[in-house]
């Protein structure tokens, strides 16, 4: 079936991808499997405690957290946008969570996903309606969730550990924040992959215009979008006060750019259109096994700013180059 | 008489008067508003010079971020270099501190540390414009990986304690007043004359627009867009240092955690001012209006014990607003 002869009536469904292409993508995605597995090797050579099964869940657990904030960049990634406010979003949404949890706790959760949501679409708004670049308006927005955060909270707020008993379960290991962040992998993954809204916005991301003019509703979209970014960073905010048991107000300052940093080296594109959340995710598990190792060999934790600064350049500056030398391949 | 109202009128209605007077407009609004609601207390002049002391730290931020603006980038580790260079300066100047700094800077005396805290400042603006220019990253990207890598660094100079006794200079010349202004306001003052002379009346200033206008008409027409930028990143950084050496005056004090609030502070100053984050718009009067209305505004909410983490909301929400209020301006105008 050729999908360019043959318009389907709603015109936007693109082809679906064929053997030969998810076969080089499985290959792609073992790419960074690699990348892993040689990570792996270097980090056992140097530290017999790294292949062991406690500190294996520990970088899983480390990854749940960033890897739910990655999950909401990675769709404003994808629609072209930026989301600076992931982190704050979290903070605000971990001590709602955490402040209403020994009276009602399943309120506290909504409340906090709620707040999240709304401040979303409030940067939706922004960069819809009110004509603001994404990162401009993400970033007030992250001014906003942060103060509000300090307004809930003044200072750190723990949860009585009873509580939390069902988040610390685990199943070997998997402990119930990385399922979580396991299972809203896949849900996007298969949203962005096998349905009409998921389609659109690589539509959106790839070239607005013709998206619009193609008839996708642009503005719906990008509302929707920076929502549900606003709901995933609270969800994630929830899950570090399963993990921490306490909800902090200051917490996750730079996080945003760890969440781009870690998709980025994920193969997502900086500017919209492309990428694969599954590999975003496994972006996110190379990020923290680095993190990891640097904690195994006891290197100063101010070095390791440095380092992670460091990362975070090279992985961007080479994903900009070569998306510049893509178009100008086209061109 | 009539026509003197229609001029006044035609001129009120066009959109460029909003965009060059609005934020002006607002102020002075905002001063009554203020006036009015405090009872008198807002306007008092101790309370006028308390605004001002406070504004100028902000606003040699402001006037450096502007320029960056201006050439269509935007540097988000003023902050952090700010922190650095007064680390620098405080500690490598003052021989008591630099025997208690747990990271090591050796004492080099008052001035040669001053001069190496401006010097880190323009390094980082140079490296922050290399990343920019050469790699090509875009700026907020690569400034938030300098503030990583800045924050990273002050930890290690420093062994994470903060700066207590810096030379007595900083905090003398901090209470120096001349006419019962603060030396600071001064420097304020004086750097925006700079400032608007760079862009008001020398070739630089008119390529700067030019590039953040259009950077391939720019490049093109035969400016090199490439050392323009490089040039924006390095008076950026040095207005941190300089903003760095007046934080260290006023307080006598800096840490890791100092001045977490003035990044925001210092972007919604410029917006509120009218100083397009696409580039090539805004000047001066822009950017020392909107610190100034901002200022004015924190200072109401002050007086008013408002909660500065309110402070840090509603900042956000100037932002939001004021960015969307130009960009329907300008599509007015179009």
């Amino acid at each position: 079936m050729n999908p360019i002869s043959s318009p389907s009536p709603d015109g936007h469904r693109l082809p679906r991808p064929s053997t030969a292409a998810s076969v080089l993508r499985f290959i792609a995605g073992n790419e960074l499997l690699l990348v892993w597995l040689v990570l792996a090797a270097a980090a056992s050579l140097v530290s017999p405690f790294f292949l062991t099964e406690t500190n294996l869940r520990n970088i899983l657990n480390q990854s749940s957290v960033l890897g739910i904030l990655a999950c909401a960049q990675f769709l404003v990634v994808v629609i072209g946008g930026f989301d600076l406010s992931v982190a704050a979003v979290l903070a605000l949404a971990s001590v709602i969570f955490a402040t209403l949890a020994p009276t009602a706790p399943l309120a506290g959760a909504l409340l906090g996903i709620a707040a999240g949501a709304s401040l979303g679409l409030l940067s939706g708004v922004a960069v819809t309606l009110g004509r603001v670049t994404p990162m401009i308006a993400t970033l007030g927005v992250m001014g906003i969730a942060r103060g509000l955060a300090f307004v809930v909270a003044e200072k750190s707020v723990s949860v009585p550990p009873a509580l939390l008993e069902p988040f610390k379960a685990t199943i070997w290991l998997f402990s119930v924040p990385v399922i979580v962040w396991l299972v809203l992998a896949a849900v996007l993954a298969w949203m962005l992959a096998r349905t009409r809204f998921g389609r659109n916005l690589y539509a959106i991301g790839g070239n607005e215009r013709s998206a619009r003019l193609a008839g996708v509703p642009v503005l719906k979209r990008k509302l929707s979008v920076y929502a549900l970014s606003g709901a995933l960073s609270a969800i994630a905010g929830l899950a570090l006060v399963g993990r921490t048991s306490s909800g902090v107000p200051h917490v996750g300052a730079g996080w945003e750019l760890d969440s781009i940093a870690a998709i980025v080296i994920g193969g997502a594109r900086l500017f919209g259109g492309e990428g694969n959340i599954l590999k975003a995710m496994m972006g996110v598990i190379i990020y923290q096994t680095v993190a990891n190792i640097m904690n195994l060999v006891s290197l100063n934790p101010f070095y390791q700013d440095i380092v992670k600064a460091i990362v975070i350049i090279v992985v961007v500056g080479v994903s900009v180059m070569r998306a510049a030398r893509q178009q100008g391949g086209r061109s | 008489m009539s026509t003197l109202i229609e001029v006044a009128g035609t001129r009120l209605r066009s959109p460029r008067f909003w965009q060059e007077n609005g934020t002006l407009a607002v102020l002075l609004l905002f001063v009554v508003f203020a006036t009015v609601v405090s009872e008198g207390v807002f306007i008092r002049p101790s309370n006028l010079i308390t605004i001002l002391y406070q504004a100028s730290i902000v606003g040699v931020l402001v006037l450096g971020q502007s320029l960056v603006v201006i050439a269509g980038g935007l540097d988000l580790s003023i902050v952090a270099v700010l922190i650095l260079s007064a680390t620098v300066m405080g500690g490598a100047g003052s021989e008591q501190q630099s025997m208690m700094m747990l990271g090591g800077l050796p004492y080099i005396g008052l001035w040669p540390a001053v001069f190496a805290g401006f010097l880190t400042a323009a390094f980082f603006g140079l490296i922050n414009g290399l990343m920019v220019t050469a790699l090509r990253i875009p700026a907020f990207i690569s400034t938030l990986a300098t503030t990583l890598l800045v924050g990273g660094i002050i930890l290690v100079v420093t062994g994470g304690s903060p700066i207590y006794y810096p030379d007595p200079f900083f905090t003398n010349f901090g209470n120096a007043k001349l006419f019962d202004l603060p030396a600071p306001v001064y420097v304020f003052f004086g750097l925006a004359a700079v400032v608007w002379w760079l862009l008001n009346h020398t070739s630089f200033g008119r390529k700067l627009y030019a590039v953040g206008g259009s950077e391939r008409a720019s490049h093109y027409s035969g400016l090199s867009v490439f050392v323009m930028r490089l040039a924006v990143f390095v008076l950026c950084g040095l207005c941190a240092g300089l903003a760095g050496f007046l934080f260290l005056s006023r307080t006598g004090y800096i840490s890791y955690a100092s001045g977490a609030d003035l990044l925001m502070t210092t972007i919604a100053s410029l917006v509120v001012g009218g100083i397009s984050l696409a580039g090539g718009v805004g000047g001066v009067k822009h950017a020392v209006s909107g610190v100034l209305l901002l200022a004015a505004l924190s200072n109401f909410m002050n007086i008013m014990l408002i909660s500065p983490h309110i402070q840090d909301a509603v900042n956000g929400f100037v932002i939001l607003i004021a960015v969307s209020t130009y960009s329907y301006i300008n599509s007015e105008k179009a």
